[in-house]
């Protein structure tokens, strides 16, 4: 770890003192070798600094657009910063790409892209300066190029905050710092952005949950561009003035961003040398996503809906890798309530690794919420670990050793928090006692892999009531004892009534019991209302809900505690009609206790879905309500499906992808929805859609139809490609297009069999194709 | 919010209670989620790439312009996406109240920041001009500054992002005002 006792400083803005010289700034890195007298004058300008960054901003395969070899600029830009004779670090900005889900970069390319500028660099410099990323995911894959390929280097870590205090993917100032400090980096903090008057908030929150080094390097201030150059307006004395608030507050290291000159930094120069302010940071049990951070503190639920165990159709949805339906749970959970998402994966003859990753990246592209990696295969949990944007918790390690040995270098590395169980080699002990002795080993043993106690939360297992009644004191003893080692604790709950009537009650008792011994996490389905409640109730009871308000909130405008009963004047087809999606399920039910379920289908929801397709068609309704039918008829027919064998039900397989190169995916998804609806088998292949991944789908499923889907008139072209490679490979399913630049024509001139303006239009073709 | 439910594909005409609603809710959302950012460029000369139509008649009579780019952030692209998996419904008029919300916010950012307004904008993508020029004219503007992309195809990410070329309104001349680039 890097300790600094008094404030360095770094070097100021490049691009900027290029143009002063008239030279474009675009070219910046080329003129390490066309320029070098120029780039070493500048380097030397900024004599004054402790730190000197190599001119390699945008030195990366994806960013560089020159011509000359990047492993040439490379070396130039170091041997031209070392004239300086001050510590050198190598200068990595972002790729310039978006990664996915927003945009296209994948995590593994954005790795391979810094992976191969620091292999070209690593014997050369004094350590790295990863700076100007606004996108944590993109930080990460740099962090980890530096740390796996060049781990005796130094490594300082900035992003770019806006004026509302987040980066501009979303992630707060202690989201980073979370993140970046977990994965190990040097120093950490702030650069470019809305000058430094905009970061004093921003970098104010940074230190008070730092513990390294902070660095801050703001713009000179937020320029205007008079005919392509930029034009900076604040005095040095003034950025002096900022910057000598920074270091008052706790700041260590002090530098410029875009418009920062010699001038800047000779003035900030004058508090070198000044002693660090003491800053003592709390030290929190902390998760986070990219845009969600939970403290475990208090009662937090984790959601325990994302594991397989005694869930038929959640297996069922794993060997299909419907990941979808994973999304969706996921969400659910988060709506209610929950603030960790376990994600268990383990289902026999299924491959772990591969289902773990894909879920989790799939989840993490629409979920906030963090994400709790529950997996006993280690190979599965590092992945899960490395490809997570942010800190997971780990679920689990326990008190053998050779478990310990596997998992701890894992939480290390990403700086994961760890969930320990409280057994070992002899198994899960009888007492109290013994369980927090276990407890004790686990914390002793992280801290010899440097894992701090606040990454280490406890588990005493709870034993079924059923079997071992005399033990779920012990399992509540155990939690009040392990408090005491000041780590915070989980349990999952519901274990307890395994084997015995009203598990609802037993669950519900046992944790409020659990709750008052001192839990923290309880692991259980947060759609439990009564679960739930027993939560909001015991916050009220332990002075934790200020005015009881959160207690009152979740009873607001009911008119009664129990659940609401469908109303008698409701039928089916008008809650369709209505897009009531939990009366459609309730009332489908019903309907299936009278009925048959292909009278169901085919006279209630197809026959009210073809009152609104007719209603939308005579614009009567708008598109929402007509989307908002399609969901309700979808639910409802997944309920009626559970009464057929599932290929009875399906009327055709069609595959749907927007084509590669666009990304705007609205119009495909609106289709898919009532596509379902109507009872067709969706297979998504998703957006920016490779066209051999179109043409694999093609052979594998042999689909009724293919839809392809194309917003901008550029991807057309695209479309009209897949088509042809579709052709070659002899695809005989019906290809049909649509989106906002088609037209029939279009359609026609492109190779396609049919056009549709809407998803109703391509519900008719679809009928008549079947 | 007029043209939030106008782009929720409401008629003024035939006003849904259920739509105005979900576009209160959708702006209330955006409000807070909604990291908008900008930067531009002015110029006194037509830039090589808008010497030719329909950017010169635009550009005909103008003593200078301003090349301008604006994003509503990753977050709501982020959110949209969300909500494709959750609420399709609401998902259609957020997407239709966050391309009004761009608009509302390059048009306050002009009046408030650009002088001597009023100004017309134009967007390549519209008026016969391709997408596709959004791939040169990114060259100046910093725009990965403010987190924006523009892709091969001319595809704007974020997608509730904007480049424009924004001109003092001329005296006679019949109003070309577009943002959004999904053209």
């Amino acid at each position: 770890m890097l300790e600094l006792k008094e404030v360095r400083i770094f070097d100021g803005g490049f691009g900027s003192e290029i143009e002063k010289r008239g030279l474009d700034a675009n070219l910046c890195a080329d003129y390490n070798l066309l320029a070098p007298e120029v780039v070493q004058e500048i380097h030397l300008s900024y004599a004054k600094a402790d730190y000197i960054t190599t001119d390699s901003f945008g030195l990366n395969r994806i960013r560089y657009r020159g011509s000359f070899a990047l492993q040439d600029l490379a070396t130039a830009a170091v041997r031209n910063a070392r004239v300086t004779g001050k510590q050198v670090l190598f200068d990595i900005g972002p790729t310039g790409q978006l990664m996915q889900p927003i945009g296209t970069l994948s995590f593994d390319e954005a790795y391979d892209v810094f992976r191969e500028v620091v292999l070209l660099t690593r014997d050369d410099v004094d350590g790295y300066i990863l700076e100007t990323f606004s996108d944590l995911y993109e930080m990460k894959a740099a962090v980890l190029a530096v740390k796996e390929n060049a781990p005796d280097k130094l490594l300082f870590a900035t992003m770019t905050f806006d004026g509302t205090g987040r980066t501009l993917t979303g992630s707060t100032p202690e989201i980073v710092v979370n993140t970046l400090e977990g994965l190990g980096v040097d120093a950490l903090g702030v650069n470019c952005g809305p000058g430094p008057e905009g970061l004093l908030d921003v970098v104010k929150r940074i230190l008070s949950s730092a513990a390294v080094p902070v660095l801050v390097q703001p713009n000179r201030c937020i320029p205007e561009f008079q005919n392509g150059r930029a034009v900076y307006n604040l005095s040095a004395e003034s950025f002096y003035g900022f910057m000598e608030q920074f270091v008052q507050m706790g700041v260590s290291l002090i530098g410029g961003c875009c418009g920062t000159d010699p001038e800047i930094i000779e003035a900030i120069s004058r508090l070198k040398g000044t002693p660090i302010a003491k800053k003592t940071p709390a030290r929190k049990t902390i998760v986070n996503s990219a845009t969600m951070l939970t403290e475990i503190d208090g009662v937090v639920i984790c959601g325990e809906r994302l594991n397989p165990t005694g869930k038929k159709l959640l297996k069922r949805k794993l060997a299909e890798e419907d990941y979808d339906y994973l999304v969706q749970e996921a969400l659910k959970q988060a709506d209610h309530g929950a603030r960790v998402l376990d994600l268990n994966v383990g289902v026999p003859k299924l491959n772990e690794r591969v289902l773990m990753k894909n879920a989790l990246v799939r989840i993490q592209e629409y979920a906030d919420t963090p994400i709790q990696i529950d997996t006993s295969d280690f190979d599965a949990m590092e992945d899960a670990c490395r490809y997570y944007n942010g800190i997971p918790l780990i679920n689990s390690v326990n008190g053998k050793k050779e478990v310990m040995e596997r998992v701890f270098p894992i939480a290390k590395k990403y700086g994961a928090v760890v969930l320990g169980l409280t057994m070992d080699e002899q198994g899960i002990p009888r007492t109290a006692e013994e369980r927090l002795r276990i407890a004790e080993r686990i914390l002793r043993e992280a801290e010899t892999y440097g894992i701090p106690r606040e990454k280490i939360m406890i588990d005493t297992l709870v034993l079924t009531a059923s079997a071992e009644q005399e033990l779920v004191q012990e399992t509540l003893r155990a939690l009040t004892l392990v408090r005491a080692l000041g780590v915070k604790t989980a349990l999952g709950v519901s274990n307890v009534s395994f084997g015995l009537p009203n598990r609802p009650l037993l669950n519900k008792t046992f944790l409020t019991m659990a709750l008052y011994a001192g839990l923290n996490m309880p692991i259980l389905n947060p759609l439990d209302e009564e679960m739930g409640a027993a939560i909001d109730a015991f916050r009220v009871l332990m002075n934790q809900d200020p005015r009881s308000e959160k207690y009152i909130a979740r009873f607001d405008g009911r008119e009664e505690v129990t659940a609401p009963a469908v109303k008698e004047t409701m039928d089916l087809k008008t809650a369709v009609k209505n897009g009531l999606v939990s009366e459609c399920e309730k009332l489908t039910a019903l309907e299936l206790e009278n009925h048959d379920p292909m009278y169901v289908v085919n006279e209630l929801l197809v026959s009210a879905l073809k009152e609104v397709g007719t209603a939308y068609e005579k614009q009567e309704i708008y598109l929402p309500r007509l989307i908002a039918a399609a969901e309700a008829a979808k639910a409802a027919f997944q309920i009626v499906s559970a009464k057929f064998p599932k290929t009875d039900t399906s009327k055709g397989k069609v595959i749907m992808a927007t084509v590669q190169g666009d990304v705007h995916d609205i119009g495909k998804n609106i289709c898919k929805v009532v596509l379902e609806s109507y009872g067709y088998d969706v297979i998504d292949l998703g957006k920016d859609t490779p066209i051999q991944t179109v043409v694999d789908a093609y052979e594998r499923i042999r689909p009724l139809a293919i839809g392809l889907s194309a917003l901008m008139t550029t991807t057309v072209v695209s479309m009209e490609k897949t088509i042809e490679a579709l052709r070659a490979a002899g695809c005989t399913s019906a290809i049909l297009v649509g989106g906002a630049v088609l037209t029939a024509d279009i359609a026609r001139a492109i190779g396609a069999d049919y056009y549709s303006k809407d998803a109703l239009e391509m519900v008719e073709v679809l009928e008549k194709l079947r | 919010m007029k043209k939030a439910c106008l782009y929720a594909g409401c008629r003024p005409d035939r006003p849904d209670e259920a739509i105005e609603a979900m576009c209160v809710r959708a702006l209330e959302e955006l409000r807070d989620l909604a990291q908008f950012q900008y930067r531009y460029a002015h110029f006194d000369a037509v830039i090589a790439e808008l010497n030719k139509e329909p950017y010169r008649t635009f550009l005909q009579d103008a003593p200078g312009y301003y090349l301008i780019a604006t994003t509503l952030g990753a977050a709501v692209d982020r959110r949209i996406h969300q909500l494709s998996q959750s609420d399709m419904p609401y998902m259609v008029v957020f997407n239709a109240a966050a391309a009004a919300y761009l608009e509302y916010l390059a048009d306050a950012f002009e009046e408030e920041n650009l002088p001597d307004g009023p100004f017309v904008r134009f967007c390549p993508g519209y008026g016969g001009s391709s997408v596709s020029d959004l791939t040169v004219l990114q060259n100046y503007l910093p725009i990965g500054k403010i987190g924006m992309e523009v892709r091969e195809s001319g595809m704007l990410l974020p997608e509730k992002s904007m480049i424009g070329i924004v001109r003092k309104r001329p005296a006679r001349r019949k109003q070309q005002k577009r943002t959004d680039s999904e053209a």
